[in-house]
């Protein structure tokens, strides 16, 4: 039993079935060795089944959404910060981590990107590391043998280690030439080095000193804006790169990136790098996989309404005051929400009008709603 | 003065009746609805004359009958400032004689009948001149003309003012006789 | 148009409806046997698809 054998029973009963109920049905098809008839008999059952599910024009999804996303959500972790998987990297998971991508936060408490690599580069741990280390950020600190500040002769000598250079596969000359150019007065001598400050007042010569020797330490000589520390980890056969940080559009650039697995946990990063389709999958992606990591199912198709709503005009837009509930288009049910008040004050002076299209104003004024029974019109037929 | 109007409007139709004829149901709800009826700008709404359109009905939540969107033609009688009416005088007062005009009664006030002195004659029901000997009783027809309106919504509330004191107004027979004597005159 | 599977809204709607009417006095359209529950009657009425109402699809 192949496929599309299932395909053409599936067609032949005119069932409307999504790939994965396809599979799944060839899949128990030759689990069980069905026959031809008995293969017709299952998609007919699993038709009514399946047409039974559907949601019919009328029904409350944002209500159900609400309380399917909802009820698990009481039972999350008030606070997580696990240390997902990876060790080192700290990731906001669990209740913060959903109201975070529910507000759509512009800045998000610990954005993280996982990257992965083509084919060709994937197993290649070499290649991988070089590039870890050109996305990671290494200061001057990370590759110093001996640091060494004289307060004698007010100057500032230090020690490079060439083994730490190769081992994070940097290049020797373009570590000096950055120093060159954030540092005047430098004295180059091989692997060793010596600054002075510039001091302009006597009495500020130590503090003068000291402040070179903070900056030299923190001299960023290697790294992509944004991203901190870099982690790298074998999944399966291939080389990934967990960072902390995020930086979609300069990565996705590298070569060897795989730009359509590579990812981050940023939506608004996700946005304006790729665009809204692209941020609407995200939410749907991260918000599924908080719940998941919590041990909670909940149907995608909830989450998915959740991210519609969000994405509908264009930009991600948060749930809540400052997004969809503040700007809806009835006044009523702006004020029902929150602050009331001040949106009935401002409507007030505006001169709006409600149009009472809506369930929450026709609630507030008691009549029928548009929604379930009142969403149908109902008319006499025409009488011969 | 009568006129035709369109108008656009909803109709109830209750589900007792959805087995008689839709047009003429509607007409007579209608009727029911707004016959007598007064509008400041239209007058008295005298009958439907012609359904000219019904839309299909619509049932709303808590009521079974039908909502149907109308468009009919309808009779009017607005009586107008100083428009001249013919009439029949219904009742006779002391104060004065109730003229039927149509849909509507006017008052013609005793001192507006003849530029005669009036006496009210209560055995007869009629009003006599002092000097002329005219008589104004019930079933007599007049012309006249509005001098006052005043249009309420209720038919009993509206008050209309006729007077018959100007050349050509009067009880119809006054008037034929005005016209003879002023022939008369001019022949001699 | 008219002959599509109603949603389980529009059915209650319908049968709602068509109740009321006949408890206000509108004619059965199928012959009265048994039940008298106007309810069971409009049931009936939609069953064999006699019921003088249709439902109205796209806004006012």
């Amino acid at each position: 039993m192949d496929i599309k054998k299932v395909e053409k029973a599936v067609k032949k009963k005119k069932a409307d079935f999504p790939e994965q109920l396809i599979q799944e049905i060839t899949e128990a098809a030759k689990r069980h060795e069905l026959k031809a008839g008995e293969l017709d008999e299952l998609v007919d059952t699993l038709k009514k089944a399946y047409e039974r599910a559907e949601v019919e024009s009328g029904e409350a999804v944002g209500t159900v959404a609400a309380q399917s996303v909802g009820e698990p959500g009481t039972q999350m972790t008030m606070r997580t910060f696990h240390y997902a998987g990876v060790a080192e990297l700290n990731v906001t998971l669990g209740l913060p981590r959903l109201i975070e991508i529910v507000d759509a936060r512009k800045k998000i408490s610990t954005p993280t990107m996982a990257i992965y690599f083509e084919e060709d580069y994937a197993e290649d741990e070499e290649y991988v590391r070089t590039l870890a280390n050109r996305i990671g950020k290494i200061t001057l600190n990370d590759i110093l043998m001996d640091f060494n500040v004289n307060y004698a002769s007010m100057t500032l000598s230090i020690e490079i280690d060439e083994e730490q250079i190769e081992e994070k596969r940097l290049d020797y000359d373009e570590i000096i030439k950055k120093i060159e150019k954030a540092f005047k007065k430098v004295e180059i001598n091989k692997n060793l080095l010596g600054f002075e400050p510039t001091i302009s007042e006597a009495k500020h010569a130590i503090r003068e000193l000291r402040l070179l020797a903070d900056k030299v330490r923190d001299l960023q000589i290697s790294g992509i804006k944004n991203i901190g520390k870099v982690v790298i980890r074998k999944e399966g056969q291939e080389w990934v790169i967990h960072t902390e940080g995020s930086n979609l559009g300069a990565i996705l650039k590298m070569e060897g990136v795989d730009k359509t697995r590579t990812t981050t946990n940023d939506i608004h990063e996700v946005e304006k790098i790729l665009g809204i389709e692209a941020a609407r999958n995200a939410i749907i992606r991260e918000a599924q996989a908080t719940m998941e990591e919590q041990g909670l199912t909940v149907d995608v198709r909830h989450i998915m309404l959740v991210a519609d709503m969000m994405t509908a005009d264009g930009t991600v837009k948060s749930i809540g005051r400052h997004g969809i509930s503040g700007e809806k288009a009835s006044v009523l049910a702006r004020a029902s929400f929150e602050e009331t008040g001040k949106h009935l004050l401002r409507a007030s002076i505006r001169g709006e009008v409600d149009h009472l299209t809506g369930i929450i104003e026709n609630i507030i004024i008691g009549q029928p709603i548009p929604l379930g029974t009142g969403s149908v019109g109902v008319i006499m037929k025409q009488r011969e | 003065m009568y006129l035709v109007s369109k108008i656009e409007d909803t109709v109830r139709i209750p589900p007792h009746r959805f087995e008689e004829p839709l047009q003429e149901v509607a007409a007579e709800i209608l009727n029911k609805n707004y016959m007598g009826k007064i509008d400041k700008k239209m007058g008295l709404m005298v009958t439907v004359k012609e359904i000219e359109d019904i839309g299909v009905g619509k049932v709303i939540m808590g009521d079974g009958a039908a909502y149907h969107d109308v468009v009919f033609t309808a009779l009017f009688f607005k009586p107008e400032l100083h428009e001249i009416v013919v009439g029949e005088v219904i009742e006779v007062t002391d104060f004065g004689a109730f003229v039927r005009i149509g849909p509507m009664d006017g008052l013609v006030h005793v001192s507006q009948v003849t530029d005669d002195y009036i006496n009210y004659d209560a055995k007869r029901g009629a009003l006599l001149g002092k000097e002329s000997k005219k008589s104004l009783e019930e079933g007599n027809h007049v012309r006249g003309r509005i001098v006052a309106l005043s249009l309420k919504e209720k038919s009993a509330e509206t008050k209309i003012g006729l007077t018959m004191r100007q050349p050509g107004l009067g009880r119809l027979e006054w008037i034929k006789e005005e016209k003879e004597k002023a022939k008369k005159k001019g022949k001699s | 148009m008219t002959k599509s599977k109603l949603t389980r809204f529009e059915r209650a709607r319908i049968i709602g409806a068509r109740a009321l009417q006949l408890s206000m006095g509108a004619k059965p359209m199928v012959e009265v046997t048994g039940s008298l529950d106007p309810i069971d009657i409009a049931i009936r009425e939609l069953k064999e698809n006699v019921i003088p109402l249709e439902v109205r699809h796209g806004p006012e």
